[in-house]
């Protein structure tokens, strides 16, 4: 579609500029040759006044309009330049360029050719032999003149030889004959003809010179001459070239009557007559010529003017057309640029061109297409960044809402261990306010106790979730909660989510608890002896009020039952005493190789089939540990699993230090724990033995959190169990 | 630059930017109406009416002459004189110089009506220049009213601004009927 509009726009053109210049030069030929004809023109024809009348009001219709495109073109130029127009400046450059390429020549052409016209003209007004022709034909109407003054001399003689006659009376017509065709011989002429007034009466002409009929005389001319006595006249004779010389001469005579009158005529040779015509027409031709002068100067000039008047009208034209074709592109492009700049991306340059600006007009557009569909693909980005930043913070909204409803305490730090973060259960919980840690290091907002502060740090430090317990003084009370940390996903340089759960409450409960079932167990063993002590005592009373012959007997056993009883209900009282006795840890630094070895060493052999092996990755491993209670909780674990494992088995005590934690685990191949007695694993008189005071691992459990640690239990691969002791060291 | 040149640039900025001349001091005599039969008769003689330059055109040969304009009008007292009758009467020479004659053609509303050949050109103009009784209205259709008939001579044409075309004229010679309408 473009394409075709532009092909038939080009097609409009080239045909305006073809029949422009066909034109042009069709109308120039026509005045050239008509400039080269004037000197032919018919007088009549260059007299014409409507010929010159034509000519001044086409040269004043081509100024008019060579002045129309030139002003109009410029005021539109001016305006153009007024209201700051992008490329006005260089179309008026351009402009100026093509009006004064196409004038300049133009007016010089105009110049010259004027020169050679008037010096053709005054070549035409004063011919090479002018004067000779002047001369010749004074010489001929001399000669003329002098041949007619020859026949009026013939005239009057012949009238006087024929007084004696009366041209009336026909009796006397032999004698004028005679005297005439005397008079005519004597004279020298070739004609001799006696009329009475204007009544032929006779003739007489010279045979030898070969015309044999008279000529057609003019009644004026005879008219004349009986009025004046004497006249002249020239008769051509139809049909040839030779003419008559003729003179009439009347005899005077009385007014009213009739009055005689000889015409005596001379023939002109032909040669003689054609010359004396040819200079005679040539001479009236130049002095036509010369009276016309005037106008055909200026109708040449006009015609001149005129064909320069079309030739600086179409070069002004073709000027401004050609400037068309560069400046209209070039303003259609800053039009363009200037729609662009101001966001209208939907402009397209329309202008037509084929050469280096159309290509500039379609990379433009291309350019701007683009552009559009960059602009579009941003904008529907924005909408989907829009829409994503919405439902972010309708999650963050959601997100915060919960955390700020949650128990847990939840805290977000980047990877420089700057708060992000915090909800209001966290700020409760350590006592804070918001602006206190925001946007701040967290160990530092927080003023949090060393201890607090080696775990912040840890959780910080570590790669990996943790899960750790802390007590606290915060404010009158210590408080416990337990800090998971989880790497945030995404962030950059290893942000952190903290977890704190105010634990106090449930360790409180479950205290609470663990010290209901120790005084319901206490309270069963300790029933468990009474029993029998009650039954020992109540026989022994009977058999005394029966007066039992075998009374000392009876005493005697009952005493012993009594006292068994008594000593396993001191031994329980001593364990229990002894559990809640058991002193504060006092860490310090332990050759863990040794400490391992040395209780590794008490169950080797102790099992047959049941192998005891003890493993430490570093050589020269020491620990911040209290060996005592230490070694209490290897024995325990060891204790517990070589019992657990049945042969062939494995019990094996590996040791490692990684991030500043000491990690032990004892593990063993044996029948391994249900699941539902790990959770009561720990809790104080719990067994799965049914024997034993089942205080074993609740004082392995109460000496790891003395040492600030944690022990769990989970299933050995691909059987028995695992007990992992984590102890931080500094 | 030569003269002529010159002289041909000014003849042309005069042709096209001069205002038109006034005419000559030509002018209208002898202005006479009578009456033949049925017919008005008028007689002038136009005096003036050569100079030079229509002498040398009329010897040159080329078809030299005037035209006179002969106009009959109601006469009205307090408006513009009414036209009852134009009639236009062309007088024009040429010159044969083998015969060495003058012909003098009469056109009355573009018909020939005389011919005249004469010797000189002082006869020619005498021939141009005195018109004798010559026929143009017919009486019995004139109105019964005062009248008044104008003559003048149309001497030539000239472009006035350069543009547009006007006669170079005399002044209207004019002869009025006093009491009746001419011929009664």
């Amino acid at each position: 579609m473009r394409l075709s509009s532009t092909f038939q726009q080009r097609l409009r053109d080239n045909k305006v500029l073809f029949w422009l210049l066909t034109l042009t030069l069709l109308f120039l030929t026509v005045s050239y040759y008509a400039v080269l004809r004037g000197r032919e023109l018919d007088p009549d024809a260059i007299n014409n006044r409507i010929l010159l009348f034509t000519l001044r009001n086409t040269n004043v219709v081509l100024v008019l309009a060579v002045g129309f495109v030139l002003v109009r073109n410029l005021v539109k130029l001016w305006v153009e330049r007024r209201h700051g127009q992008l490329g006005s400046q260089f179309k008026t450059k351009l402009v100026a360029t093509y009006i004064g390429l196409s004038l300049l020549p133009v007016l010089l052409l105009f110049a010259y050719a004027n020169r050679v016209v008037q010096g053709s003209l005054d070549t035409l007004f004063d011919p090479p032999g002018a004067e000779l022709v002047a001369a010749g034909n004074s010489v001929s109407q001399a000669l003329t003149l002098e041949t007619q003054t020859r026949n009026l001399r013939s005239a009057e003689s012949a009238l006087r030889a024929t007084r004696p006659v009366t041209f009336a009376d026909p009796e006397q017509r032999p004698r004028l004959s005679r005297l005439l065709q005397n008079e005519m011989r004597r004279q020298g002429v070739d004609l001799l003809v006696a009329f009475e007034d204007t009544e032929f009466v006779h003739a007489s002409l010279n045979p030898s010179s070969g015309v044999t009929q008279l000529p057609e005389l003019d009644r004026g001319f005879l008219v004349e001459a009986l009025r004046e006595s004497r006249s002249t006249e020239v008769v051509e004779i139809p049909g040839r070239a030779e003419r008559w010389l003729l003179a009439a001469a009347a005899r005077p005579g009385e007014p009213g009557e009739p009055r005689e009158l000889i015409v005596s005529g001379t023939l002109l040779a032909a040669d003689l007559s054609a010359q004396t015509e040819l200079l005679v027409n040539t001479s009236q031709a130049n002095r036509q010529l010369l009276a016309q002068e005037d106008d055909i100067r200026t109708i040449s000039l006009l015609l001149l003017l005129m064909v320069t008047l079309v030739l600086l009208l179409v070069c002004t034209w073709v000027g401004l057309i050609l400037a068309r074709r560069v400046t209209v592109p070039i303003e259609a492009l800053a039009e363009g640029t200037r729609r662009i700049i101001s966001g209208d991306l939907d402009h397209r340059v329309t202008a037509e061109a084929d050469d280096e600006l159309g290509v500039l007009v379609e990379s433009f557009n291309r350019m701007t297409a683009e552009l559009q569909r960059n602009e579009q693909v941003i904008a529907e980005s924005h909408e989907e960044l829009t829409a994503s930043n919405r439902e972010l913070a309708e999650e963050r909204a959601l997100i915060a809402a919960v955390l700020d409803n949650v128990a847990a305490g939840v805290i977000s730090v980047d990877g420089e261990g700057t708060v992000l973060t915090v909800n209001a259960a966290a700020l409760e919980m350590l006592q804070i306010h918001e602006g206190q840690v925001l946007g701040r290091e967290l160990v530092d907002a927080i003023a949090a106790p060393p201890q607090l502060r080696a775990l912040l740090e840890e959780a910080l430090a570590s790669e990996g979730p943790t899960d750790q317990e802390v007590r606290l003084p915060l404010g009158a009370d210590w408080k416990t909660f337990e800090v998971k940390s989880a790497p945030l996903p995404g962030e950059q340089g290893g942000g952190m989510v903290l977890v704190l759960e105010d634990l106090t409450e449930l360790i409180r409960a479950q205290k609470l608890a663990t010290w209901n079932e120790a005084a319901r167990r206490i309270a069963h063993e300790i029933k468990n002896p009474l029993t029998p002590i009650q039954l020992a005592a109540e026989r022994l009373l009977k058999r005394y009020r029966a007066q039992d012959p075998n009374l000392g007997e009876a005493l005697e056993n009952a005493v012993q039952i009594i006292v068994r009883e008594v000593a396993t209900m001191k031994t329980l009282v001593d364990e229990f005493a002894r559990f809640a006795r058991m002193p504060r840890a006092r860490p310090v630094d332990v050759d863990l190789r040794r400490l391992l070895d040395e209780t590794v060493t008490l169950y080797r052999d102790i099992k047959p089939g049941v192998e005891v092996a003890s493993c430490l990755d570093e050589a020269d491993a020491v620990a911040s540990l209290d060996p005592e209670q230490f070694r209490g909780v290897l024995v325990n674990l060891l204790d517990n699993a070589v019992e657990a494992t049945p042969a062939p088995g494995r019990v094996e005590v590996h040791a490692q230090r990684s991030n500043g934690h000491l990690s032990i685990r004892v593990s063993d191949t044996g029948v391994g724990i249900p699941p539902e007695d790990k959770e009561k694993l720990f809790l104080p008189y719990y067994s799965t033995k049914g024997r034993g005071t089942g205080l074993g691992l609740a004082i392995v459990h109460r000496i790891v959190t003395d040492h600030h640690g944690t022990i769990r239990v989970e299933d050995n691969q691909p059987q028995g169990t695992v007990f992992t002791i984590e102890i931080p060291q500094s | 630059m030569p003269a002529r040149p010159l002289l041909a640039w000014a003849v042309a900025v005069l042709a096209a930017t001069g205002p038109a001349l006034a005419a000559n001091s030509a002018e209208i005599v002898d202005l006479m109406v009578d009456r033949y039969g049925e017919r008005l008769l008028v007689s002038f003689q136009l005096v003036g009416g050569f100079d030079d330059t229509v002498r040398r055109k009329i010897e040159s040969g080329l078809p030299t002459g005037f035209i006179y304009q002969i106009r009959l009008e109601r006469v009205r007292t307090w408006w513009l004189n009414g036209t009852i009758e134009n009639a236009q009467l062309e007088v024009f020479a040429m010159y044969n110089a083998i015969t060495r004659e003058y012909l003098v053609n009469f056109k009355h509303d573009g018909n020939l009506i005389d011919s005249r050949t004469v010797k000189s050109l002082e006869e020619a103009e005498n021939a141009m220049s005195i018109v004798h009784a010559l026929p143009v209205f017919e009486a019995d259709e004139m109105p019964d009213a005062r009248m008044v008939l104008r003559v003048r001579a149309v001497l030539g044409s000239r472009n006035f601004l350069g543009l547009f075309p006007t006669t170079i004229s005399t002044d209207w010679a004019e002869i009025r009927s006093v009491d009746e309408p001419f011929g009664r």
